[in-house]
């Protein structure tokens, strides 16, 4: 099985305020199997707030938005169940070792078929962590807590699950190598099927796929509305 | 003409503004009608004096605070099912008015207990209870003040209300079994009364008067709070010239 | 990952975590331990007024030794991004919220209570008052568990934090002092404690369905 079916996904006229001030306004894309979308945009300009109100965390002032050949409206966390999100924060107990952190992530996406730790071992080997499998995530350096997000999307790319990935700066902190894993990672889950959309600084390539990019600064309102 | 049109801080302020004189006088005429009854008409108590008089503030002060808590209460409601800003501010306008109801009751009931029973504090059912919502109004006060975003401070905030209205019942009920020295409720709104009419005439008049007070002092302030929030848009703008 | 898997989840998962970080169950446990010590010391060895004070003593030293268990439990998941893996999980955040519950009532509220007959005989309490302390404590703990939990996650990340908490914790933990205390002392006047635990139990029970859900609400509050 290799990744899931991701269907439409329509986004118009989204609008999100933070503290009183409205970051964008008329916000809108379209997104199709094996698409891939990269969020562009200087610091503060609401990449991470966008990614996190597509899931529903953060509610959007205005917009809609809608899902599958059928465009039914999404409600609030709808899309939470088909979807990987990968915030900036390490996401991982620093107390728990990296094999505990990727098997308690495992679990949580339900990537982990039939509960194999050989699938856990086995991404973290991909991830290049095999050396840090029992290595407290407190320990690990910031290139190496990114690579454990990279291995915990290798165990999706094999789960057939979450088909559609938001990922907040995922090649922060990687090396080369690191930022080669990342494109083949996104190359395999487009390929299966999947969609994404990153917010990133850095340039990313996914293999064997083309991206469009996304310049939310773009959709800044003007200085003063209402 | 559509009323839900006013439910935008845009189109509330300036209606809250025309309404506060209103207000504010019917409570400032209600206020001299029932002190009035209260400190020269009622008759003078058989057992306790003079003294006595302060309950015509101590007991519409107390029906004030637990009433101003359950409007508070009704408007998180409506902050969290609809997400309506105006009902948040309502709820942050209304606290410091409830806080004080609460705290006027409280002193009052001293004022009135060391003549009466010799001492300014006692534990008991009544007294223990209103400083109990004394702590619930601080606390609302104290997490919308310390969160910083408006919106998640306003709905935090409604969160917490409605955990302490369902509360209320619970925490009096505990109290109550736990000591029940004051004197037993002389005015109910369903059981006769046991004191004389112009007594209970007054006591009701100095409430209403306490309600057209804290409309006016919410409306009053609610119209800070949308100036505050609202100090990005161009009608905010245009007012502060 | 069926309902019981979720909790499951969380709460093998804080178990684990507790067991690697076992300073704060003990930290806990010492601040109980101590802050009863405090009153001998305070109002004087006699018997018979240890014994008067005694279940006060140890509810309100119970109640205050949770509270400070509070903000810790949703914290580090807050700092560390977990918690908003778990948001966006797409699993039942109640479910989650309750497994880190159950694991913090193990980690926090069992070893008060094991260490509880000792703080009796510290108290000179009768023996037949044990039982009866036991058992409201039994009962008490997750209440006041549950409530703080509410209290931490509309807490999360503010500044004032701990002593907010306790601002917003107190008025709500009356009705547990008042019964579970009053079930000791009811115990020691010879009356029937029955009453008083009967109504804990109740708290329990409605704690054990609300505290949940209204907890993930107000996390969902908290992380907007």
């Amino acid at each position: 099985m290799t990744g899931a079916r991701f269907d439409r996904l329509a986004a118009d006229g989204l609008a999100l305020a933070r503290g009183g001030r409205r970051l964008f306004a008329g916000v809108a894309f379209e997104l199709h199997a094996g698409e891939l979308i990269l969020l562009t945009g200087p610091n503060g300009c609401g990449k991470s707030s966008l990614l996190r109100a597509l899931l529903g965390l953060s509610p959007l002032a205005a917009g809609r938005l809608a899902w599958g050949a059928g465009a039914v409206a999404v409600r609030g966390r709808d899309l939470c169940p088909h979807a990987m999100y990968q915030g900036h924060a390490a996401g991982a107990k620093g107390e728990l070792t990296a094999h505990e952190n990727l098997a308690l992530a495992a679990a949580l996406d339900g990537t982990n078929i039939g509960g194999a730790l050989a699938a856990v071992d086995g991404a973290l080997d991909e991830a290049g962590l095999a050396r840090q499998r029992d290595v407290e995530a407190r320990r690990l350096s910031q290139g190496q807590r990114q690579r454990l997000h990279l291995a915990r999307l290798a165990l999706a790319t094999r789960a057939g699950v979450r088909p559609l990935w938001l990922l907040d700066e995922p090649s922060a902190a990687l090396d080369r190598e690191g930022s080669a894993l990342l494109g083949a990672l996104l190359g395999r889950h487009l390929a299966g099927g999947g969609a994404a959309i990153v917010a990133t600084h850095l340039p990313i390539a996914p293999e064997g796929a083309a991206s469009r990019t996304l310049a939310l600064d773009a959709f800044r309102p003007a200085r003063v509305a209402g | 003409m559509n009323p839900f049109r006013f439910a935008a801080p845009q189109a509330f302020y300036p209606l809250a503004g025309a309404m506060v004189p209103w207000f504010g006088g019917a409570a400032a005429l209600l206020a001299v009608v029932g002190l009035v009854i209260g400190f020269v008409l009622a008759p003078t108590d058989f057992q306790q004096g003079e003294v006595y008089r302060i309950i015509f503030i101590h007991v519409p002060s107390a029906w004030m605070a637990m009433f101003i808590y359950l409007v508070m209460a009704g408007y998180a409601l409506l902050t969290l099912v609809m997400r309506a800003r105006l009902s948040g501010m309502m709820a942050r306008a209304l606290a410091p008015t409830g806080a004080l109801m609460a705290a006027i009751s409280l002193w009052t009931g001293a004022v009135w207990g060391k003549p009466t029973w010799g001492t300014w504090w006692v534990w008991d059912a009544r007294l223990t209870s209103t400083l109990i919502l004394l702590f619930l109004y601080l606390g609302y006060v104290a997490l919308v003040t310390a969160i910083e975003d408006p919106q998640r401070g306003d709905r935090a905030g409604a969160l917490l209300l409605l955990v302490g209205v369902v509360n209320i019942p619970v925490i009096y009920f505990s109290v109550r079994w736990w000591n029940t020295l004051h004197q037993g409720a002389s005015v109910s709104l369903t059981a006769a009364p046991t004191m004389a009419a112009t007594m209970l005439a007054g006591m009701l008049v100095m409430s209403l008067a306490a309600w057209m007070y804290t409309i006016a002092a919410a409306l009053h302030r609610v119209r800070s709070i949308i100036l505050e929030r609202e100090r990005h848009t161009r009608w905010v703008r245009a007012l502060a010239g | 990952m069926s309902e019981l898997g979720t909790l499951g989840w969380a709460l093998a998962r804080d178990l684990k975590l507790a067991l690697r970080r076992p300073g704060d169950g003990l930290n806990v446990l010492g601040f109980f331990v101590l802050s009863c010590s405090m009153f001998p010391l305070a109002v004087g060895p006699q018997r018979e007024w240890l014994a008067r004070i005694g279940p006060g003593v140890i509810w309100v030293a119970a109640l205050l030794a949770v509270m400070l268990a509070l903000p810790r439990l949703f914290e580090h998941d807050h700092a560390d991004g977990t918690l908003d893996a778990m948001v966006a999980s797409g699993r039942s955040l109640p479910l989650l919220v309750a497994g880190k519950l159950v694991a913090a009532w193990l980690v926090t509220g069992l070893p008060l209570i094991v260490v509880s007959p000792l703080l009796a005989l510290a108290f000179s309490l009768p023996d037949g008052m044990l039982p009866v302390l036991l058992a409201a404590l039994l009962l008490g703990t997750p209440v006041l568990l549950g409530i703080g939990a509410v209290a931490a996650a509309l807490t999360l990340g503010v500044k004032a934090g701990p002593t907010l908490v306790a601002l917003l914790c107190l008025p709500l933990y009356v009705p547990v002092l008042v019964f579970g205390a009053g079930a000791v002392e009811a115990g020691a006047a010879g009356l029937s404690p029955y009453p008083h635990l009967a109504l804990l139990a109740a708290g329990m029970l409605a704690v054990a369905l609300a505290a949940p859900p209204l907890a993930a609400q107000a996390l969902r509050i908290s992380v907007e």
